[in-house]
């Protein structure tokens, strides 16, 4: 995981310049605007790190309720259809506690994106 | 009367497109933005927008939106209908497409979609939009396809004169067409 600083220097050897298109024309950012929109690239990509690194290690995170819901995230919670057929097995084993397949599934989700 | 179109840019590795000569003007009462075969130059930033209602600004309107997403698997595996909520007051650009991952391995994918603007150059309502954007990509041996639907306002009275296109944080815009249309 880099910081933000490593990423500013990484940004810079990719990218020596950076262009924008403006009504079909190609205009080279002008040097303050070059800086600013490495530094925000920086700052996006530095968070990027840390939420891809959240999603494939869990752990604590205000953001918990959002990860726990978005399906496109590894270690959410199953669909709604997955969910109900989990309980309708759970109910045929007799399996309405803490031992039933919907109970653990939905507690690997709660156990992986924790409340801070 | 159809629509007419007013010009079009092709991305090439551009930090942003922007469409401010002509803009926004009162010349037509909506706007259509098709874009075609994007890719980003990084993998997985999601395309994004953002208006100004002058020249001397720094596009920072706010947005109001919802956004759902439907999704697809090859495998017939995987399916998705789900709300992303959207943005709230967000001066943020607004994410108008799923990113997707690989792209860059692939050139035959990418997304394509439309956004629509309902009357930007009108002086004492919000500015209505809406967007549909769909995303091809692989990830691992399966396709997939992403629904990515938008709609909301830019929560101003004045009047709208330009947009600016650029991936999602971070990153080039890679290829892909962007083409204005104007409704009278």
């Amino acid at each position: 995981m880099a910081t933000k600083a490593e990423h500013i220097t990484t940004l810079k050897a990719s990218h020596s310049s950076l262009h924008r298109q403006v009504n079909g024309v190609r205009v080279a950012l002008s040097d303050s605007e070059y800086e600013a929109k490495i530094d925000a690239w920086a700052t996006a990509n530095a968070a990027t790190d840390v939420r891809n690194a959240l999603i494939a290690s869990g752990g604590e995170s205000s953001d918990y309720a959002a990860l726990r819901t978005d399906s496109m995230v590894d270690g959410s919670y199953p669909s709604i259809p997955d969910q109900l057929d989990m309980l309708f097995h759970d109910i045929t084993d007799g399996k309405l506690d803490e031992t039933g397949s919907w109970y653990l599934a939905i507690k690997a989700t709660k156990d992986k994106f924790t409340k801070p | 009367m159809g629509w007419t179109h007013i010009q079009t840019q092709t991305a090439s590795n551009d930090s942003e497109i922007d469409f401010d000569d002509p803009g926004f003007t009162t010349d037509y009462h909506e706007y259509l933005f098709l874009v075609t075969n994007y890719q980003p130059v990084t993998d997985s930033k999601h395309l994004a927008f953002q208006v100004d209602v002058g020249t001397g600004t720094t596009y920072g309107q706010t947005f109001t939106s919802s956004q759902f997403t439907a999704g697809h698997g090859t495998n017939d595996a995987w399916s998705l209908l789900e709300n992303h909520g959207g943005q709230s007051g967000d001066a943020g650009f607004q994410q108008l497409s799923y990113g997707g991952e690989a792209l860059s391995n692939y050139p035959e994918m990418g997304v394509s979609g439309y956004l629509r603007f309902f009357d930007p150059s009108n002086g004492v309502h919000i500015k209505h939009f809406e967007s549909v954007f769909n995303t091809h990509y692989k990830s691992g041996t399966t396709e997939y396809i992403i629904d990515y639907r938008v709609a909301g306002y830019v929560d101003t009275t004045t009047a709208i004169t330009r947009i600016r296109f650029e991936p999602k944080d971070s990153g080039n815009l890679g290829v892909g067409k962007f083409a204005m249309y104007g409704l009278s």
